[in-house]
């Protein structure tokens, strides 16, 4: 990225340093190239995507494959809103499975700041019930603008309609996961890479998320502002379609679900 | 209850949204928020308790300690409402053990689990957990959410509690959002006149060691130029004595270490700098589950209770992580509030406290006698003013490797801290530890070597064998070999 260092990442044995990127965890196995983009594909139009979740400590034989997001837009029948229907799925190490499930009312501006949501949080018993005693839906209706204000799951939307140019960071609060509010956050264009494909080299833009209560995220998209991958520190998302390793037993009929709806 | 009823909380608007935290703190600091009119939530001798434990932060990683590179304003509500405590120091400063020592009130080495392995066993079968004591004794309904690690890290068999969320991993990242969600739904949609006991486990900043395994190389320029301003400084004692026990040398050459990687100042700030930010992930799930209680039938009636399970190095002595007797990772937050009951705005610095304290204090406020054996003692004289204190006039922690195959006790560490001094001493290394906690609380001269001091030294063994011949042992740890700290 001209202008700015990038850590090549240095395999040491055991072992992965560096920031997680798509070069990264292309050379340790995680993900493969990336799909070609489906015809037409419009960030500003309707689109879904889904990711695949994985925590990753370091260690190069060592993920937690911890889930799966699936993001739908739905372009608004007024010229600037839009609506973002979330389903994101956990699991733990007892393979019990947690489902969010938002729908979330946005403008169309820069951010993609919402208007109102709808969440339901549901705690999944081994039998596939949710248990009433944790599971929840909650909402929220903004009411009058105060500072910008974001998404955390808005946010990947919100990078794939951003230009790829160094312009002043946007500032803002979150609401990540909808609810919980983290105040003085920029976003910002960091720089083009790129990444290594069977093909060739391929074109990536890398956007940078700083602020309070969070580790620096960084957001993948390609050269037609499709976003392929977003990492932090320890977290990562892919492309379900390019990812590698098999996904546990307990996530598979999820994955069914998530691609027939 | 329907799990397709909507339990929909009124719509509120964006300024109510955000207001939410300061709506918080108005209302523990008047104390007197009364929800409803349900007498049975409100018995003042079985008061609700609601412990909340990060995991792996460091004692000063609080805003309202004074620490201006972090904002934590969820713990600093607590921290203003209530009683801290500035010499709070864990059992044993990595997670199985000191885990088992904060759920039963008695030292790793009686509790059987002294090294940080789950090869190590499970819980002794005739110590109790306290939430099997409060559970019997008290009738208290105890609730479990999130990280055990006693010894295996997430489960939903967690003797004496009902598991509502277990973690994911050791992920904070991703485990502590469930957990405090879990917890928060919990106490909204709760339907239960007995008093309740509330464990929320947060993983984060233990996250940290994720980020130090990413970034052993040392970078000497920032990754993000535009926080080169938000750097915080390095830690007052960074320099240290080199005369410490080989223990100490040999953990910071192992392979993961900054020492491996050579690093300079920058990326030292810049671990500092990502360090505050995973403690301020934790301090925003932190104010999920007080909003929710703020909101509940409960926000009057419980008494709240925060720590952490060890500390971390953050720098201090070049040290990262934890497994080692200096405070950076044997100290710990320690904060109790209850309005109207615990003290408001509280700093004690004069007290010695320990994690194996906490049972025996939740017991104390359950109104019931805590189970045999107690290491500990009740902290609620100090917390409310009220009766009379005891004075400890020492308090022990525990450091030990061991070897993860044979289980054998090795690299066996003792502190002993006394108001004016702190002795450490590792069992087969000849260089020990006496450090002047009134002149140098930081830790930055070794005095062992200095033949004045060799009467304080000969007083603290003394405390340490007193302490060690009252223990009763875990019969799996004697048989290991730790029963030789008995004639030391």
């Amino acid at each position: 990225m001209s202008g700015n260092n990038q850590t090549i990442p240095q395999k040491s044995g055991f072992y992965m340093f560096g920031p997680h990127s798509p070069e990264s965890l292309k050379a340790i196995g995680v993900i493969g190239d990336f799909p070609a983009i489906e015809p037409g594909w419009d960030p500003q139009g309707n689109w879904s995507a889904l990711f695949r979740i994985c925590m990753i400590s370091g260690r190069v034989n060592s993920f937690y494959q911890s889930g799966l997001l699936k993001l739908t837009r739905h372009a608004g029948t007024q010229a600037q809103d839009f609506r973002l229907i979330v389903d994101r799925y956990m699991k733990n190490e007892t393979d019990r499975c947690h489902h969010h499930h938002a729908e979330i009312v946005c403008h169309g501006d820069a951010l993609g700041s919402p208007v109102s949501w709808k969440l339901t949080s549901s705690y999944l018993t081994p039998q596939g019930a949710a248990d009433p005693n944790v599971s929840r839906t909650t909402s929220w209706k903004d009411s009058g603008s105060d500072g910008a204000l974001a998404t955390s799951w808005g946010l990947f939307e919100a990078v794939q309609r951003m230009p790829f140019e160094k312009l002043p960071a946007l500032e803002f609060t979150m609401f990540e996961t909808l609810d919980l509010p983290k105040e003085n956050q920029r976003l910002s264009y960091r720089g083009k890479l790129t990444f290594p494909t069977d093909g060739g080299p391929m074109a990536l833009h890398c956007f940078q998320h700083l602020g309070w209560g969070i580790i620096p995220i960084e957001y993948f998209v390609d050269d037609n502002h499709r976003l392929v991958a977003c990492t932090n520190s320890a977290r990562v998302y892919v492309l379900e379609s390019a990812a590698l390793m098999p996904l546990p037993e307990v996530l598979q009929p999820v994955l069914a679900k998530l691609r027939s709806t | 209850m329907d799990p397709n009823a909507d339990h929909t909380d009124p719509m509120i608007n964006r300024r109510q949204f955000l207001q939410a935290g300061a709506a918080g703190t108005a209302l523990l600091a008047t104390g007197g928020l009364t929800y409803g009119d349900s007498p049975s939530v409100h018995r003042k001798d079985k008061p609700n308790i609601l412990f909340i434990m990060t995991d792996q932060q460091h004692i000063n990683a609080i805003s309202a300690a004074g620490n201006p590179h972090l904002h934590t304003p969820n713990m600093d509500r607590l921290f203003r409402a209530g009683t801290s405590f500035s010499e709070s120091y864990c059992p044993q400063p990595v997670c199985i053990p000191c885990r088992s020592s904060i759920f039963t009130g008695r030292m790793p080495t009686e509790t059987g689990m002294w090294m940080n392995t789950a090869r190590v066993g499970q819980l002794e079968e005739s110590i109790p957990t306290i939430g099997e004591w409060l559970q019997t004794e008290a009738g208290y309904e105890t609730i479990y959410a999130g990280k055990w690690h006693v010894p295996q890290c997430n489960t939903y068999d967690i003797r004496g509690f009902n598991t509502i969320c277990s973690g994911l991993n050791h992920y904070g990242d991703i485990s502590d959002e469930l957990v405090s969600r879990a917890c928060a739904s919990y106490l909204l949609q709760r339907d239960d006149v007995r008093p309740f006991f509330m464990v929320t486990s947060l993983v984060q900043s233990h996250d940290i060691c994720h980020w130090l395994n990413t970034n052993v190389p040392n970078e000497t320029v920032l990754r993000y130029p535009e926080i080169a301003d938000e750097l915080p400084p390095l830690p007052p004692n960074f320099e240290y004595d080199r005369r410490e026990p080989k223990h100490l040398a040999s953990q910071r050459s192992t392979r993961m270490q900054p020492h491996v990687g050579g690093w300079e100042p920058l990326q030292w700030r810049y671990y500092l700098w990502n360090y505050y930010r995973h403690v301020e992930m934790v301090d925003a799930e932190i104010g999920r589950v007080l909003n929710a209680l703020d909101r509940s039938d409960y926000a009057d009636n419980t008494l709240i209770v925060f720590t952490s399970d060890h500390g971390e190095g953050m720098g201090c002595h070049q040290t990262v992580r934890k497994g080692f007797l200096y405070d950076e990772a044997a100290k710990v937050p320690l904060i109790f509030t209850f309005p109207g009951r615990v003290r408001g705005g509280m700093v004690d610095s004069s007290s010695l406290v320990s994690s194996v304290d906490l049972t025996p204090t939740f017991c104390d406020f359950a109104g019931i006698a805590p189970p045999p054996d107690m290491c500990g003692r009740s902290l609620r004289p100090l917390l409310t003013g009220e009766g009379k204190a005891h004075d400890t006039p020492y308090l022990v922690a525990n450091y030990e490797a061991g070897a993860a195959k044979t289980l054998q006790a090795q690299d066996m560490a003792r502190m002993v801290r006394t108001k004016d001094y702190k002795y450490i001493l590792y069992y087969d290394d000849e260089t020990d530890q006496l450090f002047d906690m009134k002149n140098d609380p930081w830790e930055t001269k070794n005095l062992s070597g200095d033949t004045r001091y060799a009467s304080v030294i000969g007083e603290h063994r003394a405390m340490l064998r007193e302490w060690e011949n009252r223990l009763k042992y875990a019969p799996r740890y004697a048989a290991a070999g730790g029963d030789c700290w008995r004639n030391v």
